[in-house]
């Protein structure tokens, strides 16, 4: 049977594009709602931003992955999202829940939302990639050594338990690298750029250093958000760290809040 | 001025604001989110004794910035750099009438940029030049993201930027801040996109391109083109008050900085009233690369950085007068 939380773990699985992490630790959901007959309930998912003008691009893309997500538990065309408190949210939440596309309820949208969404997978696929890089620094094996590895050489010292190597980092740069259709064979270059290509050695420095001021962006968006959130919804569950698993009451959101 | 450990600091505000985003003024919700937002920001990044009840944040008055930035702040000069907002507010967001007065009443002390909009065509250049019959201006502020009747935004590439690029220049405006950050009604441009400074920038060498807020969820972008083009600057309002709440994060946006750009090209702004200057520029001089990240970057901070940083790039940007006697006035050429 469908439950709350059972879609709050499939919502886990949906990452802010512009911060790499979940938009459950952004503080993102309000609530997960399972209403109708048993054998045929629906979710109805809350959700809510750090600002009233969160752009409409970013803001449909996460919320269209929510949807998606929360359908994996309820079925297809049996969620509803209830997204509060921005500019846009009627228009986002009815296209999202007909399934209408951006482009259908923003005529002028000047770049569609898969051009949008590549090319923040490539960020997140460096960002990921240098956060690998660090761990081999961390375990003395960082340097110029790093152009000679191969996928193989990465996936062994990321196993091992002698190094202290953060295996979770490799696992999460392999699952974008196979999104992006990168070569993730055992031969394969580890370092390579966002389009799949080796790094030659004399940019070694210019992409790693390129990689971490990404990583520096990411990071200052989520805090960010993370702040303005708890502002503006001081009620949300320590906004940003812990999961909401059951309703939040709205009668105790006022501080913040815009009608 | 600012003394700190016997020597004092030479201090320019790059940017600030006087506004009224109070419910009154509000026209719409729109207003209302606009204001919040800010709010929001204050409190979310403020220290703890910094923070202001919302209606003494919502109204600013032109007593508040002389005493905030001015007296308590120890700011020798501070530019507002303006924000419209008609569609928001009954008398926009900015006070204008009051800024204008402001930078009267105290001269040399107070600057008050300019704002235009490509999008108002030959009468916006028509006031523009009107404007400046009527005062001196050395910079301009612009919102390239904003919406505006059909349109989603502009890029300062297309072309009816560039007339008005090329007006400013000869009209004397050689400061073009650009807002790059949280964006009025952003829909699919995306709002912090720096690529078309890179253009302009090239095109118009004698201009100098500070873009605000350091394009902070682009920061890549951002140090990319700056590296490429001598005359873009970093404007480090909204990003300076990391220091308070984030220091290591902060070390790393400056230690990013510092080696892009360098310490010439970075300008301090506190964006005022969002948080008062004081406390950023005592935590800013108190404050240094954490030593463990040093290595990284292979440098800390000297006074003479943090004293170009505070005050003597935009002194040199807006041709103020340096006093001899403050920390890198021999570079800054000083006047006595």
């Amino acid at each position: 049977m469908p439950t709350a939380d059972l879609v709050l773990a499939e919502l886990e699985h949906v990452y802010d594009p512009e911060v790499d992490e979940p938009v459950t630790e952004m503080g993102f959901i309000r609530e997960v709602e399972i209403v109708g007959k048993e054998g045929v309930e629906s979710a109805v998912v809350h959700m809510q931003l750090p600002q009233y003008f969160c752009a409409p691009n970013f803001t449909y893309l996460m919320v269209d992955d929510v949807r998606r997500a929360a359908e994996k538990v309820v079925g297809a065309g049996n969620v509803q999202i209830s997204l509060v408190g921005h500019f846009e949210a009627d228009k986002i939440n009815g296209s999202v829940t007909e399934g209408s596309s951006f482009t259908d309820i923003f005529s002028d949208a000047a770049e569609d939302l898969d051009a949008l969404r590549d090319r923040f997978a490539r960020k997140t696929f460096l960002i990921r990639q240098e956060r690998v890089c660090k761990e081999l620094e961390k375990a003395g094996l960082g340097g110029e050594r790093i152009l000679s590895w191969t996928m193989a050489d990465v996936a062994e010292l990321a196993a091992s338990t002698e190094l202290g190597f953060d295996g979770d980092l490799f696992t999460k740069y392999l699952s974008t690298r196979n999104e992006l259709g990168i070569d993730t064979s055992q031969e394969a270059p580890f370092l390579v750029a966002a389009d799949g290509r080796p790094v030659e050695s004399d940019k070694l420095r210019l992409h790693r250093r390129s990689a971490s001021v990404m990583a520096i962006s990411f990071e200052g968006n989520g805090m960010m958000c993370k702040t303005l959130i708890a502002e503006r919804y001081p009620q949300t569950p320590g906004a940003g760290s812990t999961t909401p698993s059951h309703p939040i009451p709205s009668a105790g959101i006022t501080r913040g809040e815009v009608a | 001025m600012i003394t700190k450990d016997g020597k004092q600091y030479f201090i320019v505000d790059g940017h600030i604001h006087i506004w009224d985003g109070s419910e009154a003024n509000c026209k719409n919700d729109w207003g209302r989110g606009w204001t919040q937002c800010f709010f929001d920001y204050h409190n979310g990044l403020s220290p703890e004794e910094e923070k202001w009840p919302k209606d003494r944040f919502a109204k600013i008055e032109k007593e508040h910035v002389l005493k905030d930035v001015l007296e308590d702040g120890g700011v020798d000069v501070a530019i507002f750099q303006p924000t419209v907002l008609s569609e928001f507010y009954h008398t926009g967001f900015r006070r204008h009438k009051e800024g204008l007065e402001l930078e009267a009443e105290n001269p040399g002390r107070l600057i008050c940029n300019t704002a235009w909009d490509p999008r108002h065509g030959d009468k916006g250049l028509e006031d523009l030049e009107r404007e400046c019959s009527e005062r001196k201006i050395q910079g301009v502020k612009l919102y390239t993201a904003e919406w505006q009747m059909e349109s989603r935004g502009y890029s300062l590439a297309d072309a009816a930027s560039y007339r008005y690029l090329e007006k400013s220049e000869e009209l004397g405006i050689k400061n073009v801040h650009i807002h790059k950050g949280p964006t009025v009604w952003p829909l699919d441009r995306d709002s912090f996109d720096v690529h078309d400074v890179d253009h302009v920038a090239t095109d118009f060498p004698n201009l100098n391109f500070i873009v605000e807020h350091i394009g902070l969820p682009r920061l890549e972008d951002f140090c990319w083109i700056a590296t490429q083009e001598s005359n873009v600057y970093a404007g480090m309002a909204v990003a300076m008050p990391f220091i308070h709440s984030r220091p290591r994060y902060f070390g790393q946006i400056m230690g990013e900085l510092l080696y892009w750009l360098g310490e010439d090209k970075i300008l301090f702004g506190s964006d005022y009233a969002i948080w008062t200057p004081r406390w950023l520029i005592d935590k800013f001089l108190d404050f240094d690369i954490p030593a463990d990240m040093q290595p990284e970057y292979g440098f800390g901070i000297s006074d003479v950085a943090k004293a170009k940083v505070l005050g003597l790039n935009a002194a040199r940007l807006y041709d103020i007068p340096v006093p001899a006697g403050v920390v890198g006035s021999e570079m800054a050429g000083a006047s006595a």
